[in-house]
């Protein structure tokens, strides 16, 4: 029973990362991750998002009739997009204005309707809140792998958080020199996405024998 | 009609139920989000001001490009230049520009404030030390607008970011003129 | 002149998918057969404008006048999801071959980033009402443009070998970006220097 429900935890990690194995999400993947910050301030965003309306979706599921269950989950969802937004402009307004248009797009975030349809109305609250915290730190690690490989190959820094004396940026020596400015870009981001989900493909078929 | 009902009224309930959450949360945030605009832009005033001290602002300036004015006074009261919150456009869309002026339209200092310029390109005229280029200029020199009227070392600086420069010195320029108008009152 | 700068803006400078990454989700996923994705275009362009228009309304007219900014979300969302269920009723009404060939994709217009995007675009570049429009028009003309190349080139693909892993998914993002490389040639420097 335990193994189960760590089971439910765990698959968003790797097996059905929503990323890069069942393809959800995509847009603020590509659109946030010129910053490693950027990419983990969307990450945490989306799994408040998502955690919540998991459990809400869950708790309501026998409430909400079968017609208006999609514009359900929509209020639902947009009502938590729009408290992350308003919290996040009042207590974090750097990662807010280098969010910019994403953050309310979270919205229409595949991965939050999809685990919703998918997963919340037919499961109990508990695997709901599991599924929900697996899916969301899944997408997390994959957009900070992505936004970590872009920007310090594409700008030679890493862009945290500043705090006390320590401007936030650190500069990796050979790279901030060389950049390869293409992966800031749209271009370069399509393309890492293109190798990277070949090299998990790769690694996928390798493992099927 | 009873099964409509039954529906409407949910959705309408959860709708109302997410409505209200979120005026609540509004009501935290929003003050404070407000005070945090009014910091950026009490900051960028000081920032600019060239030593001088902050007197009348005026918002009402009858020009879409300029959206507050605020003067500057000398030690004995005079106006001695203005203040000016412009807005430009850039590479990525519309910006902010706070620039400072002597009443001769001459360019004290000035900051990027609100931008959607490129991080590692067009942000970097974030930095103070972009502004330099465009200090001492807009009074008895023109503001420089194209990329052949700056030094070398400045037009190295700003490749790749070339639309950015221009928005930010339009904007600026723009400013020397309407401050020439004010004609030191 | 300034309808002339957004359309070249939204087709070609700022295209959604190749410059925006909005719309991803169909663009990785198109059929390779051309005239759904020319219909899935269409669809969508006409979604856009038309919401472009109503959340432009919903926006001035209903939420800054009674200080519910903050609803704009919510708000856009639900007009966009009642906007698609309609153009849904109507297409199966009157085209029951192209309901049939767009098939599920039809609904999820709701959920494409595009949709949103460009009605959350238009408030925030504080374009007026025709502006919108014509904004949503353009969006949706340089994403049908790239849904349409797109799916020309994996056409062609499906007649050369690919290596195993990179079967699918993967090639169609790299073709993404070269696209999205040749389409760094319209850049925003380019439009200045055409329209001064």
């Amino acid at each position: 029973m335990a193994t189960e429900r760590m089971q439910v935890l765990t698959k968003g990690f790797f097996k059905e990362n929503p990323v890069f194995i069942i393809m959800l999400g995509l847009c603020p993947t590509l659109g946030v991750t010129t910053q490693v910050i950027n990419g983990i301030g969307m990450g945490l965003s989306v799994i408040f998002v998502l955690v919540f309306s998991n459990i809400f979706i869950s708790m309501l599921k026998n409430i909400i009739p079968n017609s208006v269950r999609i514009p359900s989950y929509i209020v639902i969802i947009a009502a938590f997009v729009t408290i992350v937004e308003m919290v996040m402009h009042a207590f974090a307004p750097s990662i807010y204005k280098a969010l910019g248009i994403f953050l309310p797009l979270i919205v229409v975030n595949c991965i939050i309707l999809g685990r919703a349809e998918a997963f919340a109305n037919k499961n109990t609250v508990l695997d709901s809140f599991l599924d929900g915290v697996g899916m969301g730190v899944g997408f997390t690690m994959a957009l900070t792998l992505i936004a970590f490989i872009r920007e310090v190959f594409g700008a030679g820094t890493i862009t945290l958080v500043p705090m006390g004396g320590f401007d936030g940026v650190i500069e990796i020596p050979l790279f901030y020199t060389y950049p390869v400015r293409v992966l800031t870009l749209a271009a370069g981001a399509l393309l890492l996405m293109g190798y990277l989900k070949a090299f998990f493909e790769w690694n996928a078929n390798r493992k099927r024998g | 009609m009873r099964q409509f009902a039954r529906v409407g009224i949910t959705l309408s309930l959860i709708a109302a139920i997410a409505a209200t959450a979120l005026a609540m949360v509004n009501a935290v945030t929003a003050p404070k989000i407000a005070a945090y605009e009014l910091q950026v832009i009490q900051n960028a005033l000081t920032e600019v001001s060239g030593g001088f001290a902050l007197g009348d602002s005026n918002t009402e300036t009858g020009d879409t490009s300029v959206s507050a004015v605020h003067a500057l006074n000398d030690t004995d009261g005079s106006v001695a230049g203005y203040i000016l919150q412009l807005n430009g456009v850039g590479y990525g869309g519309s910006m902010t520009i706070m620039a400072s002026y002597l009443v001769t339209g001459e360019v004290i200092d000035a900051r990027l404030l609100a931008n959607a310029e490129t991080p590692g390109l067009g942000k970097k005229a974030e930095v103070p030390a972009y502004m330099e280029k465009f200090q001492g200029t807009g009074g008895d020199t023109a503001v420089p607008q194209k990329k052949d009227a700056l030094e070398k070392s400045d037009a190295d600086s700003i490749s790749g970011a070339t639309v950015t420069f221009s928005g930010v010195a339009k904007s600026i320029a723009y400013g020397s003129d309407f401050v020439k108008s004010l004609g030191g009152k | 002149m300034a309808y002339v700068a957004i359309f070249i803006t939204y087709i070609f400078i700022n295209n959604f998918i190749l410059t925006q990454f909005l719309g991803l989700c169909p663009f990785i996923g198109v059929s390779k057969n051309s005239e759904s994705a020319i219909g899935m275009g269409m669809a969508v362009t006409f979604v856009m404008g038309i919401a472009s228009i109503i959340t432009w309304l919903v926006y001035n007219l209903l939420l800054l006048p009674l200080d519910l900014a903050y609803l704009q979300t919510l708000s856009f969302i639900l007009v966009i999801a009642a906007l698609v269920q309609f153009v849904e009723m109507i297409i199966q009404k009157n085209s029951p071959a192209l309901y049939q060939a767009l098939g599920i994709f039809l609904p999820l217009i709701t959920t494409n980033c595009a949709v949103l995007g460009i009605a959350i675009m238009n408030i925030t570049e504080g374009y007026n009402l025709m502006e919108s429009f014509s904004a949503g028009i353009a969006a949706g003309i340089g994403f049908t443009l790239a849904l349409v190349l797109m799916s020309n080139i994996r056409e062609r693909m499906d007649l050369h070998p690919v290596r195993k892993a990179f079967k699918g998914v993967p090639i169609a993002f790299i073709s993404g970006g070269l696209m999205a490389l040749a389409f760094m040639a319209f850049d925003k420097a380019l439009l200045t220097n055409l329209l001064g």
